[in-house]
Parts: C-alpha cells; sequence; structure tokens
C-alpha cells in the first residue's frame, strides 16, 4: 500500500500559468523521493500541494489512506500528517530550539513534550543547544533544528524544500550526509525537492524529473542516468551525446555507424551516449572515425570536442594520452551500455 | 516561489475568522453609506439659506487655505529639510529634530496661543506700547491669512519628515552623478533633487490638505468660515442633519479628489519609509556666513511653530495653574487618557483581526476591502461624526421602541452621545493610523514562519497569539501611542458625538479658550503637547536609525 497517492494533480496559477500540470505519482512507505527540475518545473508547488498550503484545481491527493484533496475534500494543512522542513528554515525566531520543536506537539503531556525534545535533539546531534535561539546557531544548525521540530510530530511523511540552497559548498556535503543519516534513523518517508542533480543522485531512492508541470520519468537514479525516456531528462542528469538514428530490421544506424539491437524497422530516436562511453581505440583503425577538434584539461580526465561526419561529440579521455586539435583518433562505444530513446512519430 | 493563495482557501471556505473581518470591514464604512444614502434623501430645510448665503463662503474659504496652507508648508519645510540633511552648520543635530516637533501642536491650540500673543493685552502689543510709548495701529491677525500661516506653523513638519526621509536616503548616488557631470549644488538641487522628490513632497501637502479640510478648531476660533464650521452650524444652529450631510458629502468629494490627484501624480512612486537606503550623504560643511544663515533658516520655523506658542502657554499656565482646580482638571485628563487608551486598543485589535486574515487568504478583493475600511484617516472628523450620528440615532431610537414594546424598562440612548459611540467613531477615523505600523510588522515576518506554525497543526489563533503577536510586539506598542495621541488631540468628532457634559483635554482646552479664559486653557493644552511630543520623538528615531543603517 503506497503512503501518498496522486491522481491527475493539477495546479493552475492563470489559465495559461500551469504550474503543475496531470500529475500521477506514488511514494511508498520508508522512500525518500526527489523532485528534481529546473526552476519554475513546478517541483515547489507540488509540495506545497502535497502539504496543503495550496489546493489543486484537479485531481486528487490521497495521503496514510485518507484522501486530503480532491474535488469535494479538501484538508487543511493542520490537520495533515505532514512535517514540511522551509527552504529559509522558518524557525519562530522568538522562540529558543526547545520551544520550536515543541511547538507543534500540542495535545502532548508536558513529560513527553521534553523526554521528545531531548530524544530530537539527540537525533540530530544537537544536544546541550536547547535553550539557544535560531539567530545563535549556525545556519547547518537552523536547518537541523528545522528538521527536529518537523519531526518531533511524528508525522507520515516529510517534506524538503530546497534543503541545500542555503549552504555553501563545503558545508553541503556534510549537510547531505546528517539528513541521510537523520532521514535513516527516524525511518520517515521523506519528499525533497532540489534542483541540485548531485543532490538528488546521492540521497534518493528515486528522482521524479519535472518539465514545465510535467512529470517527465519516475525511477532509481541509476536507471535514470543510463536508461532516460527522454532527451531532456538525459541531458539534465550529466553532459550526454543524442545521435540521430534511424531503425533497422537488425538495430539501428547513424552517422557513427551501425548499432545491433531489437528489430526497430520503422522507428526513429536518439542514441544516448555519455562521454565516457566513447573509448579512442590506439592500436587499431575503428569503422568509426573522427577528428578532434579541442582539448581541455579538466583534472580527473580531459574532455575532447571531436567531429565524426556531421556529429559533433564529446568524450572524455584519462590523461595518461594526449591529443591536439586536428587529429585523427578511431572510436569504439561500449555495446552493452548503448541505449536509444525513441521518438513518438 | 509562488507565494499565490487561493480563495477561499486552504480549509472549509468560510470561517468565523473571515466573517469577522468581512463584518468589521462593512462596519468600517459605515459614515460613507450614511452620507451617501443621505444625499437621496433631499436636502433639509436650512439648505437654500446655506446655499446662497454661505456655501460660496465656504468653498472659497475652504479652497483658499488648502492652497494657501499647502505652499506655505512647502516654504517651511523642504528648505529646512535639505539644510540638515545635506548641510553642517551649528545646531543641527539639535535643530533637525526639533524642526518636527510642532506636529505635537494640534492646530487649534496654535490658532488661539497665537490669537493670545497678538491680542490687545497680548505680548506684541503690550511691548510696543511700552517701548514706543504709542498706541499702534490695531493688529488683527483673526482672518483667513492668519490661520493660514498658523496652520502651516503646525502641519510644514509633515512635508518636512517626507521631503528628509527622501535627501536622507535616496539622493546620494543622484547628487554624486549630477555632480561628476559638473552641476553645482544648486542645480543638483533644482534639477534633479527637487523633481524626483516632487511625489513624496505632494503626499505630504496632501496629507497637510486633509488637516486643513479636517480642522474645526482654528478656523472656528478665528471666525473663518469653511466646510466643517457649516457642518457643526447645520447640526447645532439649525438642528438639520440633512444640511449637514449635503455639505458633509462635498468635503468628502473634496478629500477624494485630492487623493485620487496625489495617487495619479505618484505613479508607480511609493514614498513609505521603506524606501531602499543608500548610504547617507556626506554633509557639506559650510563656511562661516552661509553656516550663520542655514542655522538662522532652520530656526525660524522652530521658534514661530514650537518655542514662542509653548513658551506662552508656559506663561499663561504659571498664572493659571490655580484655575486647573476649577475645571475638574484631574477628572477632564482620566476621561481623556481611558478614553484615548480604549479606542487604540479598539484600532489595534480590528488592524490585527483585518491583518491576520489577509495573510492567509491573499486576495486582492479582500485587500482592497481591507484599503476601503482604512479609509477614514481621510474624511474630516465632522463628516465621520455626521455619518455615525444618523445610524446611532436610528438604532437607539428602534431599540428603545422595541424595547418598550415588550414592557421592559426603557434602556436610553445606547449609541448616540455615549462613550461607547464614541469609541466606534474614533475607530472609524484613526485604524489606518493603527493599521499603516502592524501592516509593515506584518510584512516583516516571513510567510513560511506561518506556514510553518500551520503546519505543526497550530489554529489561527494559536498561530495569532504564539507566532505573530510576540514577533509584532513593536509594531503593536506602535500602533497603540500613535492613535493614542491622535485621539488625544482630536476635536470636532469629540464635539459632536461626545456624552453630554463629559470633557476630554482637547474639548476643553478649546472651550476655555473660546471663552478667553487662556490661563485655564493653557493648562489642558500643555498636556496635550506633551503628550504628543513622545511619538514624534519615537518617529524621528525610527527615521534616523533607518537612515544609519
Amino acid at each position: 500500500m503506497s503512503l501518498l497517492e496522486l491522481k491527475q494533480v493539477t495546479k493552475k496559477y492563470s489559465t495559461d500559468a500551469v504550474a503543475v500540470n496531470n500529475v500521477d505519482l506514488t511514494v511508498q512507505p520508508g522512500e525518500l523521493l526527489a523532485l528534481t527540475g529546473e526552476s519554475g518545473c513546478g517541483k515547489t508547488t507540488l509540495l506545497r500541494l502535497i502539504a496543503g498550503l495550496e489546493r489543486p484545481d484537479h485531481g486528487e491527493i490521497n495521503l496514510d489512506n485518507h484522501t486530503v484533496a480532491s474535488k469535494q475534500v479538501f484538508v487543511p494543512p493542520q490537520q495533515r500528517p505532514v512535517g514540511l522542513v522551509f527552504q529559509d528554515y522558518a524557525l519562530f525566531p522568538h522562540m529558543n530550539v526547545a520551544q520550536n520543536i515543541k511547538f507543534g506537539l500540542k495535545s502532548w503531556s508536558s513529560a513527553e513534550r521534553k523526554e521528545r525534545v531531548t530524544e530530537m535533539l539527540h537525533l540530530v546531534n544537537l544536544s546541550g543547544l536547547e535553550k539557544r535561539y535560531p539567530h545563535q546557531l549556525s545556519g547547518g544548525q537552523q536547518q537541523r533544528v528545522a528538521i527536529a521540530r518537523a519531526l518531533a510530530p511524528k508525522p507520515r511523511l516529510l517534506l524538503l524544500d530546497e534543503p541545500f540552497s542555503n549552504l555553501d559548498t563545503l558545508l553541503k556535503d556534510q549537510v547531505r550526509e546528517d539528513i541521510s543519516t537523520i532521514l535513516r534513523r527516524a525511518g520517515t518517508t521523506a519528499i525533497l525537492v532540489t534542483h541540485d542533480v548531485q543532490d538528488a543522485m546521492s540521497m534518493a531512492d528515486r528522482i521524479a524529473v519535472f518539465k514545465e508541470g510535467r512529470l517527465l520519468q519516475i525511477d532509481r537514479p541509476r536507471i535514470l542516468y543510463q536508461q532516460p525516456l527522454d532527451t531532456y531528462v538525459a541531458s539534465f542528469f550529466g553532459r550526454v551525446n543524442l545521435i540521430p538514428v534511424v531503425g533497422t530490421a537488425s538495430g539501428v544506424t547513424s552517422e557513427i555507424g551501425q548499432f545491433f539491437l531489437e528489430n526497430a524497422d520503422g522507428k526513429t530516436g536518439f542514441l544516448c551516449l555519455r562521454p565516457q562511453q566513447i573509448k579512442v581505440n590506439l592500436s587499431r583503425e575503428t569503422a568509426a572515425s573522427a577528428e578532434v577538434i579541442s582539448v581541455k584539461y579538466l583534472g580527473d580526465y580531459q574532455q575532447l570536442e571531436i567531429r565524426s561526419g556531421n556529429c559533433r561529440l564529446c568524450c572524455h579521455q584519462p590523461l595518461s594520452v594526449s591529443f591536439h586539435s586536428g587529429q585523427t583518433i578511431h572510436l569504439d562505444f561500449d555495446l552493452e551500455q548503448v541505449h536509444v530513446i525513441w521518438v513518438d512519430s | 516561489m509562488n507565494r499565490h493563495q487561493i480563495w477561499p482557501l486552504p480549509g472549509k471556505g468560510y470561517n468565523l475568522w473571515i466573517i469577522a473581518a468581512l463584518a468589521t470591514i462593512l462596519l468600517m464604512g459605515v459614515p460613507v453609506y450614511t452620507i451617501v444614502t443621505g444625499l437621496f434623501k433631499g436636502p433639509g430645510p436650512s439648505w437654500p439659506h446655506l446655499q446662497q448665503y454661505l456655501l460660496p463662503d465656504y468653498i472659497g474659504n475652504s479652497l483658499l487655505l488648502v492652497l494657501g496652507t499647502g505652499a506655505l508648508t512647502l516654504l517651511w519645510g523642504v528648505p529646512t529639510a535639505w539644510l540638515v540633511s545635506t548641510a553642517q552648520f551649528p545646531g543641527r543635530r539639535l535643530l533637525e529634530w526639533l524642526l518636527i516637533m510642532p506636529l505635537s501642536i494640534p492646530t487649534y491650540i496654535m490658532a488661539f496661543t497665537y490669537a493670545g500673543i497678538f491680542d490687545y493685552t497680548g505680548f506684541i502689543q503690550t511691548a510696543i506700547r511700552q517701548l514706543l510709548g504709542t498706541e499702534i495701529q490695531h493688529i488683527d491677525i483673526l482672518n483667513i491669512y492668519g490661520v493660514m500661516v498658523i496652520m502651516s506653523l503646525a502641519l510644514y513638519p509633515y512635508v518636512y519628515v517626507i521631503a528628509r526621509t527622501a535627501f536622507l536616503a535616496r539622493f546620494r548616488s543622484l547628487i554624486e552623478a549630477s555632480q561628476t557631470l559638473g552641476a553645482s549644488r544648486a542645480r543638483s538641487f533644482f534639477r534633479v533633487v527637487l523633481p524626483v522628490a516632487r511625489p513624496g513632497l505632494v503626499a505630504g501637502i496632501a496629507l497637510v490638505s486633509m488637516e486643513v479640510l479636517n480642522d474645526y478648531g482654528a478656523v472656528k476660533y478665528f471666525g473663518v468660515p469653511t466646510f466643517t464650521t457649516g457642518i457643526f452650524r447645520s447640526w447645532f444652529a439649525y438642528e438639520d442633519i440633512q444640511a449637514a450631510i449635503y455639505l458633509s458629502s462635498l468635503l468628502l468629494v473634496a478629500v477624494f479628489l485630492i487623493l485620487f490627484l496625489e495617487k495619479k501624480q505618484r505613479g508607480q512612486e511609493r514614498f513609505h519609509s521603506n524606501v531602499t537606503v543608500e548610504r547617507p550623504l556626506d554633509r557639506h560643511k559650510l563656511a562661516r556666513i552661509p553656516a550663520v544663515l542655514a542655522t538662522l533658516c532652520c530656526a525660524i520655523p522652530v521658534l514661530l511653530g514650537l518655542l514662542i506658542p509653548v513658551l506662552q502657554l508656559l506663561l499663561w499656565g504659571v498664572s493659571g495653574y490655580e484655575s486647573a482646580a476649577h475645571i475638574d482638571f484631574i477628572n477632564t485628563v482620566v476621561n481623556s487618557f481611558l478614553l484615548a487608551l480604549a479606542a487604540a486598543v479598539s484600532c489595534v485589535l480590528v488592524s490585527l483581526l483585518l491583518l491576520s486574515v489577509s495573510r492567509m487568504r491573499k486576495n486582492s478583493i479582500y485587500h482592497s476591502l481591507m484599503k476601503f475600511a482604512t479609509m477614514g484617516y481621510a474624511i474630516p472628523g465632522a463628516v465621520i461624526a455626521i455619518g455615525v450620528l444618523v445610524p446611532f440615532l436610528f438604532l437607539d431610537k428602534s431599540t428603545i421602541a422595541m424595547v418598550t414594546a415588550f414592557g421592559w424598562e426603557n434602556p436610553g440612548l445606547i449609541l448616540t452621545g455615549t462613550v461607547l459611540g464614541l469609541i466606534f467613531a474614533f475607530t472609524v477615523r484613526f485604524l489606518a493610523v493603527a493599521f499603516n505600523p502592524v501592516e509593515s510588522g506584518f510584512e516583516k515576518i516571513s510567510q513560511t514562519v506561518d506556514e510553518a506554525a500551520s503546519i505543526l497543526q497550530a489554529s489561527h489563533w494559536k498561530r495569532l497569539s504564539q507566532i505573530n503577536m510576540p514577533l509584532l510586539r513593536g509594531a503593536l506598542g506602535t500602533a497603540l501611542l500613535l492613535v493614542f495621541v491622535d485621539i488625544l488631540k482630536e476635536l470636532p468628532l469629540t464635539l459632536i458625538l461626545r456624552p453630554f457634559n463629559f470633557h476630554t483635554l482637547a474639548t476643553r482646552s478649546f472651550e476655555l479658550a473660546s471663552d478667553e479664559q487662556m490661563a485655564a486653557a493653557s493648562i489642558p493644552s500643555l498636556v496635550i503637547i506633551l503628550a504628543g511630543i513622545i511619538p514624534v520623538y519615537i518617529l524621528n528615531i525610527l527615521i534616523t536609525r533607518k537612515s544609519r543603517q
């Protein structure tokens, strides 16, 4: 039984501004789902819809076996079993850490509250700071208080809005680690919104990619990276070579050669090659030759821009070999990992 | 991130909070409904007389007063603001904030004080007689030009404060740009600073005009017939409420015309205190003679608008403090303070209600309705008084009729001429004074803080009382204080609506002065001025702090 279910959820801000467009989605208990996409793709609006801070125009949201939003029903945020960690944390500035965490525990006895605060502070590694006020804490500490506050009432679902956007890069790795640990220890189901692919891939069990309000693909990070269903998804997860291909009875044919797959006669699409899937064969000439256009040194590897026929490609090569522009090279492709994105005719 | 929200929104559509807020907004419009519906009932019996013999004077005098006072406030307010914010001269820091102080003297107190100074037995004429040993020609300031000058002395701080905020905050880069292009300071002032400051200055003059149209005491004392004195005459002398409504409607049209013109000329410009603040100007150190002139220039309005009238009141006070006992002074102070406090609390509570609802339901219609509810500040006190009087009389009569029909005891008038009715009218008139600081206080609280509280299961009440109100403490205090002082000085509305034989400091001081008991009048006047100094002081601190940040 899924914990959260979205059915054809749509949210418009005006007739031509559709923030969330017909989204179907389910989240399993214990799962960590990341919503990602460029800014303005509707991921934050979706989070607010789930929290109850916005009301959908169409569709239905089911949470923990209850309908919380539909045409007839709307459960306000204060009655939904969700916790939300805001992008700016939204800590109550006039309350100390303990009071902030306690705020949501309204029907608890004072002994239970006290115990829960201690427990939460221990969970987020801030024991001893309960008397501090938000302005006396670092950004990372404030964020952990915000998480503790959201988790304290034991929500069925925790929502995190851009948890890494207010932190500098040095702190980010640490925070990623911290949040993963906290969520795992708390055993909560969580949805996080991030525009950063690295954050999404390193933390989430599954990732949902949005573009202009539509859900393009939702799957495990590895699948999204290796087998994207859409050219946008492919390029969203890093540099990719998209080579137009035409299907044949035995596979596909393209500018850089033939690839044998299942029968694809009559179909067209794009061959999806990551830069590291293109190898340079130094020992012999292969069917695909190319000319080096430019070489960029990138520290761990070098990045080559090459031209094969009318195709411009990008590939990553180890630093052990040196290349120069104008040089002719021969390419190998790792057939095991070849993936084609078919275009609907 | 989008902050759009929907209506009627998260939750069950219409809850008690929204209903209460909408009902309150409806109530705040009562005077406007009265005036508008009153127009359809036809003018009263005294209207033909009024229209033929008095109305031309009312219109002419009010117009002349608005224009003349407006022009004079520019004269007092702009050069002084420019000098204190851009130049360095002896006494600048002291003068900078003394220049705001005349705001604490109500126009009617300023008026009778000056009338006393220029009186036959007053300081000026006595001094001339003694120095020259001769009778001089009678000096008469009790005319429209006298009122103009005196009101401009009490009201120029509106222009001064806005101009100074603008000069302190906004013009550094503009002036620097203009100077690098070879313009002198004078040229920069006339070609760059004044045009850019214009919208703000016009807004200041609009405020002055509203105060001029609101004034009753000063024009009455000086015998200049205007709309407000006309409204009083219709109601108290002719007992013709319809004539009062007709005059009120004309006055209302004048006020809305001013508001409309002000809004139109301002365009997109917003001239409130939340302008982006740049580094303040480095003040230009003046040479000796210009510096002395600058000091003089800034000292004149302070002398005329503050020191001379206060000194005169103090002199009267010294000779007349015994007479204060006769007027039941303590009782008047207690009345005044309790009334002002109750009405201030009412204004703050209404502001909190309206704004807390608006915060959860961002909705443009509701927002316009809120603006409508705060419109009372633009409407002259006499108009509001007439506007609530009519429904009060109707409600009271109906209640009495109903109650006695059931055979119960006659409850008497519940709203008309009672403190309750007075508090309601004050709330209509001064809501905006509380609303604006509370609104900017709310704007400083991040929307996500409220959302966080909601998600943590807080009800509307819990969010308001435990999250918003503690964070709004400063704003609520400011709001309370500002309304308190405004009500303490309020005259026309109080005169019309107060209970029989009920006195406030304002009505006392005006009535005693009207009876030529200057010494006795000076004591309540000084209390009003003293109380008025506090918010002016706070205002000044806020402006200076803002410009330092």
